[in-house]
């Protein structure tokens, strides 16, 4: 059976203004009914991207198709169930949110506009929908936002730093309304340069780095490509590091100060590091060890992306895969 | 479409430049032109001077209100931020310009009809035993005049505003135009025909009729029909096709 076809996919793309290339060459490929995090630091080319498979502005070189249509030339097509939001949600601040959607819908069709009290429900804005969007906090003006991308039943939502000025509990209920939407089916393509975000909404990713695609793929994949390793805190280190480099799932162990212990892991997936990682603490209670502290894989995450990031242009080289799993730059 | 057409109008409702446009032009204009008429004693009150002198100013510096809905129409969209998530749902970008001209003339005519009926209805009203009366024929016969000036600078000003020209470059060249370049080519008998084809309100009172703040400058003008056709065409369809082009090509 074939795989099925990605709901957004780029080849090439390129993006010049003036002497600056902001976009070199960009391949994207992702997957129907998943969280995908576009990952990278501001100025990285991510806006820039969106803007372009939005059709706000043109590319100078490179394919786009999105839910199987090609860009520019099917745009009307294409776009026709996708939401997006550009940069941040921006509205008619002397107007109501229910009057921005009607707007909005009366771009769409009319199943828009009958669609705007369930969309209003959903980011839960029912009861303030007839106050001024002027008088809205950020994280209200995000949920419209969000709002506004259901309205035409979106397969694919292009969110662009949703969780920019939110709160810890509005980034949390973003979160969730980006999960339950996924749930449904649904493909949010969701860029951001805060790595913690992209790893607790995210299935997969892609890192962009100075206009180019340096990685992509699953979360596990991008984060087991770099040497596993969990971090013990525990007394009597040494003896646990002697303890554990015995064991066949350990590459090597290092003791530190500060009741510090670093295990090297002999695994592949975040899956199996879990199991690993659970094991070893198991191993250390038997033998009369207490464990106090673990890290979890985040860190390695976080440490891999950052390495990406950092690397010299020297060192990063264009991506020709097909497939959509993480293949290094 | 009708629906955009809808959402074009409530927006532009929900605009305090409009609301602005409708009390400067509806307000502003005749009923402080004739508090001027009222205070100096050179002039008579009320009446068919007053009303002449009032008309004359409405298609003057009054054309500001009309400019102000046609730039506001054009602009407020990007202003608000809300141009690119509009143009990203694939509705083709040139639609999304085209529905702005019927709101904009669903806008101006009720102002240009209310701009002329207050003055109208205030010269009636009021009058000093030194001025004839205002007549309902003379006041019908400046209607065309003041809603084809109002519809034409509108739909210009939206093309402009469509083009990315903000709210101050229109309104201040309306100002000028009206208060500067149409007293003073009025003024001249050596400005050539072409040239005052060139200025809207000149053009429509010389083929609709209506008080022109050009002839009380200087004389009597007689500006070809077809001259005064191509001169407004030249506007609109300039100012139009423009504001179209940049609304289709320029990044969102």
């Amino acid at each position: 059976m074939s795989e099925p076809r990605p709901v957004l996919q780029t080849h090439g793309l390129r993006k010049r203004y003036g002497d600056r290339e902001v976009v070199r060459g960009v391949d994207l490929q992702v997957p129907r009914g998943v969280a995908f995090g576009f990952l990278g630091p501001n100025g990285a080319g991510k806006t820039t991207v969106i803007r372009m498979l939005l059709g706000l502005t043109a590319a100078d070189a490179g394919t786009m198709q999105l839910l199987g249509h090609d860009l520019p030339g099917d745009r009307r097509e294409a776009l026709r169930r996708v939401g997006a939001i550009v940069e941040e949600p921006r509205f008619h601040a002397r107007m109501s949110g229910r009057e921005n959607l009607w707007i909005h819908a009366a771009v769409l069709d009319r199943a828009a506009e009958q669609r705007i009290p369930a969309a209003l429900e959903r980011v839960g804005l029912a009861d303030r929908a007839d106050d001024r969007v002027g008088g809205y906090s950020l994280g209200m003006r995000q949920r419209l936002g969000i709002a506004r991308c259901l309205l035409c039943d979106p397969e694919l939502l292009i969110l662009d730093e949703p969780a920019n000025g939110l709160d810890p509990a509005g980034i949390r209920e973003l979160r969730a309304l980006v999960r339950s939407l996924v749930a449904e089916g649904r493909t949010v393509f969701l860029s951001s340069h805060l790595l913690d975000e992209v790893e607790k909404t995210c299935d997969m990713a892609a890192v962009i780095r100075d206009g180019r695609i340096v990685a992509q793929g699953s979360l596990d994949e991008l984060a087991a490509s770099r040497e596993p390793r969990i971090e013990l805190k525990l007394a009597r280190a040494g003896e646990a590091a002697t303890l554990l480099a015995a064991r066949p799932d350990v590459q090597g162990t290092s003791a530190g100060a500060d009741d510090r212990l670093t295990v090297r892991l002999r695994v592949t997936t975040i899956s199996g590091e879990h199991q690993i990682t659970g094991e070893l603490v198991r191993h250390l209670v038997a033998h009369g060890f207490a464990p106090y502290g673990v890290s979890s894989s985040t860190e390695r995450l976080e440490d891999r992306v950052l390495e990406l990031l950092s690397r010299s242009d020297d060192e990063a080289v264009d991506r020709t895969t097909e497939a959509p799993t993480l293949v290094e730059a | 479409m009708s629906r955009m057409i809808l959402a074009e109008l409530l927006r532009l409702r929900r605009t305090r430049a409009v609301w602005g446009a409708a009390l400067f032009t509806v307000v502003v204009v005749p009923v402080g032109t004739l508090m001027l008429n009222l205070v100096s004693s050179a002039t008579r009150i009320g009446g068919i001077d007053a009303a002449d002198i009032t008309i004359a100013l409405v298609l003057g510096p009054g054309l500001v209100g009309p400019a102000m809905v046609g730039v506001t129409a054009g602009i407020a969209d990007r202003t608000a931020g809300v141009f690119s998530t509009l143009a990203a749902t694939g509705r083709p970008r040139a639609s999304l310009f085209w529905v702005r001209m019927p709101a904009v003339v669903a806008v101006v005519v009720p102002l240009a009809l209310a701009s002329w009926a207050v003055p109208c209805l205030l010269c009636a009203a009021i009058r000093d035993g030194g001025s004839d009366p205002m007549t309902w024929s003379w006041a019908i016969d400046q209607l065309p005049a003041v809603l084809v000036t109002d519809v034409v600078i509108a739909l210009t000003a939206l093309g402009l505003g469509s083009a990315g020209l903000g709210g101050a470059p229109v309104i201040g060249g309306v100002l000028a135009l009206t208060l500067g370049v149409v007293p003073i080519a009025g003024s001249l008998t050596t400005t050539p025909d072409w040239f005052l084809a060139l200025l809207p309100p000149v053009s429509v009172t010389e083929l609709v009729g209506g008080a022109s703040l050009a002839e009380k400058m200087g004389d009597s003008l007689a500006l070809p029909a077809a001259m005064a056709v191509g001169g407004l065409a030249a506007w609109l369809v300039g100012s139009i096709a423009y504001g179209r082009h940049r609304t289709v090509h320029a990044d969102a």
